[in-house]
């Protein structure tokens, strides 16, 4: 900067021709009180040079952040800890209970819960704690595998959607209105009416991705609708980027945190739905242990035992409730809008 | 829209000159009136998310005086704009002040509750915003808004309120005699016609004919407006064009009985600068263009004729001819007013055009503070130096005041324009003839021209500046140099072929020599791409080298822009505007590109930051040969880059000559007033 600075001389000259223009500046003599001339003195405020980069700061980036925004939540720690049981409980269920879920002996029906067997029996006498633990695996397994086909199939249309604009656009978003039209409940107890017998949960799984997909679509078709116009990808493609390049490079890994955040908010929502498809019936077979299923069946003794539909009832709101949780602590630390540039 | 057509009431260029004896009492009353806000040892923390506190301002000392203008300078993130919120009581988030005192007309004001607040704002102080597009709500009329401001301070709205500097100076200089407060009624629009009626029998009367009566008549047509000329005013009018004392005060009395709220809101839009103001009252923020937004903002802000306004860069986010319209026009009527300004602003020239007393703020602190000639003329610190050094609109001007004075101008000039000579020896790089792009309007038949019949050149090894407003089609010519647009008619080539053409490899080589530094520096980058990745893109898409030679690339790059290598690792979130931009030029050299297209690529920065782009561009030029077009809005900056200017006006192409010819001989007069914007214009500096 010195070099800058060598005419100091010439400065002071100029000074003295300088004709000073009234209504600009009052000049020395008329400095009205508290505005004299201040310079403060270098040492209280060391100057940097221009626009150095602070190399000592720790590293961040979206991930990063988001990381540690989630690792200061208590809602993240909490749902966090019940998840991580709860996918525990899901994949070994064996390590809590020894019992087949499918064991019932009718001699036990209604029994009070004794040791080995803390929830009870329930009206077939099969085991209450056997079976709300068993039924964990079924709503997970419903939850995550349609929750990960809904993002699959609205990304890849939503994305097409909003990437190519135009008639594509038009078209897919007109399927999608019509889908959405379609309410979830309803469409699911015509279709799976066709498949009473089938006892795998691939079926609950496929009709809750069928009328599930459209918000999905919707959140990435604006995501990538937003994300497309911004000056990144005009960059890539003067820098020789093909359109399909900068989709696949650019604009889809920056759409993805707000399917990320869609995605685990939703979750919860398709456990909701598998419970409540199986408690009317058309969902999963008596089989097949299901927290709905065995609501169902609790329903009728309510007045006289509740507690055989109380624990399947916890089980699967805590679950929910995690799943929620958790997906509200993500949306705080991925939502672009509540993420300071 | 209509910027440029308003303001012939008022287009006296900058500050109004007083007379000198009026000056000397203007000083006299300030001193014994005492300032209007005296900060002391103001401090303002920021509270982070892990607890931590930020000191954004510590010990800052400054005060304004009624009827003063006072600047506070400094770059973003300085705490300029965090001292004047301080002072409103509106600090964002979790700022608070933590010490210090905040004097307004002697009051202690720091400890006030927002109940405290809201009696004291729009009253005694009033705010102009920075951004004019997102500062007014968009689902009411500019009217209600208006409205709103005059509803929340109950002010009367059929009577004037002047500040007591206003009053004060006014009963000194006894120009004046009021009578009683009725004087001071606004004109009515229903008594209006009657009024004219009655001063054209009058002046016929009293035996004022043809010439002088249309002349007076016209006057009374357009000082006239409802809702801001007062009974006197209409009476000395009168007097003035020749009317008998008497009868002027009968028929100010007989018409001038107050007005209404339309008038009153139709009265200060126009007293802000915007021309048809009743109508233009009843329409909507988004048929305002932001020039017409910022003067609506403005008669919010003094609606209630506060005695301080504070005005946080109220012409950013404008263009600079738009900038200095509206800021003459404040300054008139400020000065009219009495009103006391504090004035935000990151550029020093801007600051010293227009404010007696500057402080130049540098990370929270006052570095700096004085009477703004003297200031700018021997600035003492070395932060406030370097801000003088770098100013682009100080910088034209040292070089125009060394023409002036018969020196070599060339010794000052980071960037050594090339003359005519050289010029037309070079050889064409890119050249664009007879270019036309239109765009088909939403619900309009016929098509717009954003680019009408465009041709020039740019030579090897030059730089070639576009300018122009915004709208003017700038960034359009340079999309389609780009080959990211094409041309409705008219041709680009580069190298003697005509880029439409280009297809497959063709195009890929055409990308690899022509690259683009773009606008928004946060936009650029890839926000999930590391500054590695993002400078080793154009390598990867070009297929050039293995993983080594590419990391040696980036290396080599990130010291060219003068970043450390460090950097490799991090995210654009964690790099300043300056830094992304000068990420943003490394990607650009990544291939040895022939030519750069810098669409308003240093517009958005801060004037060091800004300095030090530039100058990394013409070092880049003179070690590379590089060619550049470049686009901006601001002729300031021209001058210290470009060797041939374009000015474009509305699509076509106004002028186009080299840089001196347009600084030294502006042929047009929209250039004329180009660079008459070039805040600073008008002072006189020292060759430091």
């Amino acid at each position: 900067m010195s070099d800058k600075n060598h005419q100091d001389d010439d400065m002071t000259d100029f000074a003295m021709n300088e004709t000073s223009r009234s209504s600009v500046t009052s000049g020395t003599g008329t400095v009205l009180p508290g505005q004299e001339r201040y310079v403060a003195s270098l040492d209280e405020t060391p100057l940097h040079e221009v626009d150095s980069m602070d190399e000592s700061a720790p590293a961040s980036n979206m991930w990063t952040d988001a990381w540690r925004t989630l690792r200061r939540n208590p809602l993240f720690i909490v749902a966090g800890v019940l998840i991580v049981f709860i996918v525990f409980v899901a994949l070994f269920p064996g390590v809590f209970t020894h019992q087949n879920p499918n064991y019932c002996q009718l001699e036990h029906s209604l029994e009070k819960g004794g040791p080995g067997h803390p929830f009870g029996y329930d009206t077939q006498g099969c085991d209450v704690f056997t079976r709300t633990v068993y039924g964990t695996r079924t709503s997970l397994s419903v939850g995550l595998l349609t929750t990960l086909l809904v993002v699959i199939v609205g990304t890849l249309i939503g994305g097409l959607a909003g990437f190519f604009g135009g008639w594509i656009d038009a078209v897919l978003s007109r399927f999608t209105d019509i889908f959405m039209a379609i309410p979830m409940l309803l469409g699911a107890i015509v279709v799976l009416q066709m498949f009473r017998t089938s006892s795998s949960i691939w079926k609950i799984v496929l009709v809750l991705t069928l009328f599930g997909w459209t918000q999905t679509a919707r959140i990435a078709r604006s995501s990538v609708l937003e994300t497309k116009n911004l000056e990144f990808n005009t960059a890539s493609t003067a820098l020789g980027s093909t359109p399909l390049r900068n989709l696949v490079r650019h604009i889809l890994p920056n759409s993805v945190a707000s399917i990320i955040v869609v995605g685990t908010t939703s979750l919860g929502s398709y456990i909701v739905s598998e419970a409540t498809l199986s408690f009317l019936g058309i969902g999963l077979p008596s089989t097949t242990v299901s927290w709905g299923g065995d609501i169902s069946n609790a329903q009728a003794i309510l007045r006289t035992d509740p507690s055989v539909l109380f624990y399947p009832s916890a089980a699967l709101a805590i679950t929910v409730l995690a799943f929620i949780m958790m997906g509200d602590a993500v949306k705080d630390a991925l939502d672009p809008k509540s993420r300071t540039a | 829209m209509s910027d440029v057509a308003n303001n012939d009431i008022v287009n006296n260029a900058d500050a109004p000159v007083l007379p000198a004896e009026t000056e000397d009492r203007l000083s006299a009353m300030q001193r014994e009136q005492g300032p209007i806000l005296d900060v002391k040892d103001l401090k303002v923390d920021f509270i982070t998310d892990d607890k931590r506190e930020v000191h954004a301002v510590r010990d800052v000392s400054f005060n304004v005086y009624p009827g003063q203008w006072v600047a506070i300078v400094g770059e973003s993130g300085s705490g300029k704009s965090t001292s004047a919120m301080a002072v409103l009581g509106l600090l964002p988030g979790t700022g608070h002040v933590v010490g210090g005192s905040i004097k307004l007309e002697g009051k202690e004001i720091s400890h006030y509750s927002r109940k405290q607040y809201e009696q004291i704002l729009g009253e005694k102080m009033g705010l102009v915003p920075q951004d004019p597009m997102s500062n007014l709500n968009p689902v009411w009329r500019i009217s209600t808004q208006v409205k709103e401001a005059l509803k929340a301070n109950h002010m009367d709205i059929s009577h004037e309120k002047r500040s007591k500097l206003a009053a004060a100076i006014a009963e000194a200089e006894g120009d004046i005699n009021l009578k009683n407060v009725d004087d001071e009624t606004f004109l009515g629009s229903k008594e209006l016609p009657g009024l004219l009626e009655a001063a054209a029998t009058a002046l016929d009367k009293a035996g004022v004919r043809d010439g002088a009566a249309e002349r007076a008549m016209a006057r009374f047509k357009q000082e006239g407006v409802p809702g801001s000329e007062t009974r006197w005013r209409v009476a000395e009018e009168l007097i003035k064009a020749g009317v008998g004392d008497d009868e002027a005060w009968r028929i100010a009395k007989k018409y001038v009985i107050g007005s209404t709220m339309d008038d009153r809101i139709a009265g200060l839009l126009d007293e802000a600068g915007l021309p048809d103001a009743a109508t233009r009252a009843r329409q909507y923020p988004y048929e305002f263009s932001g020039g017409m937004l910022q003067r609506a903002l403005i008669a919010i802000g003094l609606a209630c004729r506060p005695d301080l306004l504070i005005a946080d860069e109220p012409t950013s986010a404008l263009d600079v001819t738009v900038q200095k319209k509206i800021l003459d026009h404040l300054h008139t009527l400020t000065d009219e007013l009495g009103t006391a300004v504090l004035f935000i602003t990151h550029d020093l020239g801007l600051a010293a055009e227009r404010a007696q007393h500057i402080v130049v703020m540098y990370k929270g602190q006052v570095v700096e503070s004085g009477p703004s000639l003297e200031v700018l003329q021997h600035p003492q610190h070395p932060y406030t130096k370097r801000l003088v050094a770098a100013a682009p609109s100080l910088a034209s001007q040292r070089i125009i005041s060394a023409h002036e004075r018969g020196e070599n101008a060339e010794a000052l000039m980071e960037h050594h324009a090339k003359g005519e000579d050289t010029l037309e020896k070079s050889e064409h790089i890119i050249t664009v003839n007879h270019l036309t792009r239109e765009f088909k309007l939403p619900r309009k038949k016929e098509m717009f021209k954003a680019v009408d019949d465009v041709s020039f050149s740019v030579k090897r090894g030059t730089t070639l500046a576009i300018v122009g407003e915004s709208g003017s089609g700038k960034s359009t010519v340079a999309n389609m140099v780009l080959k990211l647009l094409e041309p409705t008619s008219g041709t680009v080539t580069y190298e003697g072929e005509d880029i439409s053409g280009f297809k497959g490899a063709k195009l890929l080589d055409f990308r690899r020599h022509v690259q683009p530094v773009f606008q928004n520096p946060y936009g650029s980058l890839d926000p999930m791409y590391s500054i590695y990745r993002s400078i080793e893109e154009p390598l990867r898409i070009h297929g050039i080298g293995d993983a080594k030679s590419r990391r040696k690339r980036v290396e080599e790059l990130l010291d060219l822009v003068k970043m450390p290598r460090s950097v490799m690792q991090r995210y654009p979130n964690e790099l300043s505007g300056g830094q992304r931009q000068r990420i943003a030029v490394a990607r650009a050299m990544a291939l040895d590109p022939d030519v750069i297209v810098c669409d308003e690529a240093v517009s958005a920065l801060d004037v060091l930051v800004q300095d030090q782009v530039l100058r990394l561009l013409n070092d880049l030029q003179a070690e590379r040969g590089l060619s550049y077009l470049f686009i901006t809005h601001d002729l300031a900056v021209v001058r210290q880059i470009a060797d041939e200017v374009v000015v474009m006006q509305k699509g076509r192409l106004v002028e186009h000559a080299t840089t001196d010819e347009v600084f030294d001989h502006p042929q047009q007069q929209y250039t004329r007033d180009l660079l008459d914007a070039i805040p600073g214009g008008k002072l006189k500096l020292g060759l430091d």
